[in-house]
């Protein structure tokens, strides 16, 4: 009687045991897979912060929920930002008819700034000014420019890092203009 | 001293030894080898008398003793499992907006946006966000258990910053060696020496103006102790050291902003909140369900041993002899 009563006592606590032993392999590898910039935000809502456009109204990237949107963030300083603008420019230009919104948004600087630039540039997508980053912050850029793809849901598509040329935004805006 | 006594002794401090993990699971020495020997050494009497309850040492009385002890076993194990296995623990500094994915654990970690006043009043709370779960908001000094995880939320060193042109133009700052590479946030994650005060330290750069700028935390204690020129408050204040893209200091390059207020230096104007913004520190700790588990089986194995001793003793005194020894050999 007394054999196989302190048996199963002995099996309970094995077992239990095991399962708390387990679990720390199971979970060892829980902290610290970190990783960076906007590509790891895939899947994610996209973060959205109220800020103005450079003609003064208010904008904010949640107002084009239903269309696809192109996050572009840049800045006057940034060379590669401003040698990517004439593709962002013909690719809005030529698929906003199918949905496709590009937002260029200006990290740091005053509106006054970003507004004498885009001008000067002749763009015509939308221009904001982010003076306070809290976009380049959120979409964890890792330099300037960052592109994020953003689809009909409100969900980050695609986040790239670095100038694009036009044949890879269009491979980029594609298969979502298509859905 | 009584063979049962030696083990209820060394179950109780094996017990300690386990909780002292939830109470400071941030303390390092709990994943190093003399700590798991410790385990060892006070689960070895444990272990002992167990065997020796087993031969019929004790009676009745020994042998539910010998059961209710498995549970302080069970708790000394989750201890040394989380010791050995256990990860160490990992302090997340991220600037405002972002997102700390904690995959395995289920949990993802937003910090708050947050401003120059959040910054100041140094009151922004962690959110985790739990799959299948209601969400936690992690108010600073707080502490959540999940799993075998402690997720704490401590208050650390923040400044938010606005750099000016000499016409008011605002700037963008980068910080091309911190976290997040677009913040107006710094978490100040390094330390300079100044004297023989450690302050810390942080760096961000403005391309615009192709300037590298240091930025050196002083808290109002620094303050006091330093001949700044400047009234202590009771607010810390930043001190910011202007250098070229070259690194070189440049002239009048050296400027402090205390409350908020404008510093001119380097031909820029910086305007610095200091105050503070959480971490969220993450650590491994024993599994609060095998703890429920070996504290539930303990306390209800000792209320079973000591029933065991009332009921002999009350058989005895009916009988008449004396006491009963439930430690046979001493």
């Amino acid at each position: 009687m007394r054999a196989p009563f302190l048996l199963g006592i002995g099996a309970i606590a094995a077992l239990i045991i095991v399962v708390v032993v387990s679990g720390y392999f199971r979970e060892s590898g829980a902290v610290g897979a970190f990783g960076g910039g906007s590509a790891m935000l895939v899947g994610a809502p996209a973060a959205s912060y109220p800020v103005k456009r450079v003609d003064g109204s208010a904008d904010a990237v949640d107002r084009y929920r239903g269309r696809i949107v192109l996050v572009n963030l840049w800045a006057t300083w940034c060379t590669p930002c401003r040698e990517e603008m004439p593709a962002l420019d013909r690719l809005y230009m030529r698929e906003r008819a199918r949905g496709l919104v590009v937002l260029g948004i200006d990290q740091g600087e005053s509106a006054v700034t970003a507004a004498a630039f885009a001008r000067k540039a002749g763009v015509h997508y939308p221009i904001l000014a982010d003076e306070e980053q809290q976009y380049g912050g959120a979409y964890a850029a890792l330099g300037l420019p960052t592109s994020l793809l953003i689809d009909r849901q409100g969900r980050i598509a695609r986040g790239m890092d670095g100038q694009l040329t036009y044949v890879q935004m269009r491979d980029a805006v594609e298969p979502l203009l298509m859905k | 001293m009584k063979r049962w006594v030696q083990a209820c002794l060394a179950s109780a401090l094996l017990v300690a030894a386990v909780f002292a993990e939830e109470i400071v699971p941030t303390w390092s020495g709990f994943h190093d080898w003399r700590y798991a020997a410790l385990l060892v050494v006070l689960a070895t009497p444990v272990l002992g008398y167990m065997g020796f309850a087993r031969k019929g040492g004790d009676g009745a009385f020994g042998g539910r003793c010998a059961i209710a002890l498995v549970g302080a076993l069970l708790i000394g194990v989750s201890g040394l499992a989380c010791g050995l296995l256990g990860p160490d623990s990992v302090t997340l500094a991220r600037v405002p907006g972002t997102v700390a994915p904690l995959p395995d654990l289920g949990v993802a970690a937003f910090f708050p946006t947050a401003d120059a006043d959040n910054v100041s009043r140094g009151d922004a709370g962690l959110i985790l966000r739990r799959r299948g779960a209601p969400s936690i908001t992690l108010a600073p000094g707080t502490r959540r258990f999940l799993g075998s995880y402690a997720l704490e939320s401590r208050l650390a060193h923040a400044a938010y910053v606005e750099v000016r042109d000499e016409r008011g133009g605002r700037l963008t700052i980068t910080q091309p060696m911190g976290s997040t590479f677009l913040s107006p946030v710094l978490l100040f994650p390094s330390n300079a020496t100044i004297g023989r005060r450690v302050l810390a330290a942080d760096s961000f750069a403005v391309p615009a103006a192709r300037r590298k700028i240091e930025a050196l935390y002083m808290s109002a204690r620094d303050l006091r102790g330093m001949r700044t020129g400047r009234q202590a408050g009771d607010r810390p204040a930043v001190l910011f050291v202007v250098n070229d893209d070259a690194g070189h200091l440049v002239p009048r390059g050296i400027a402090m902003s205390a409350m908020g207020g404008e510093a001119r230096a380097g031909g820029l104007l910086i305007r610095a909140t200091a105050g503070t913004y959480p971490e969220l520190i993450v650590s491994a700790v024993p599994a609060c369900a095998a703890l429920w588990l070996g504290g539930g089986w303990l306390a209800a194995g000792s209320l079973w041993a000591l029933a065991a001793v009332r009921f002999l003793a009350g058989d005895i005194d009916k009988e008449g002899p004396a006491l009963p020894q439930p430690d046979a050999d001493g």
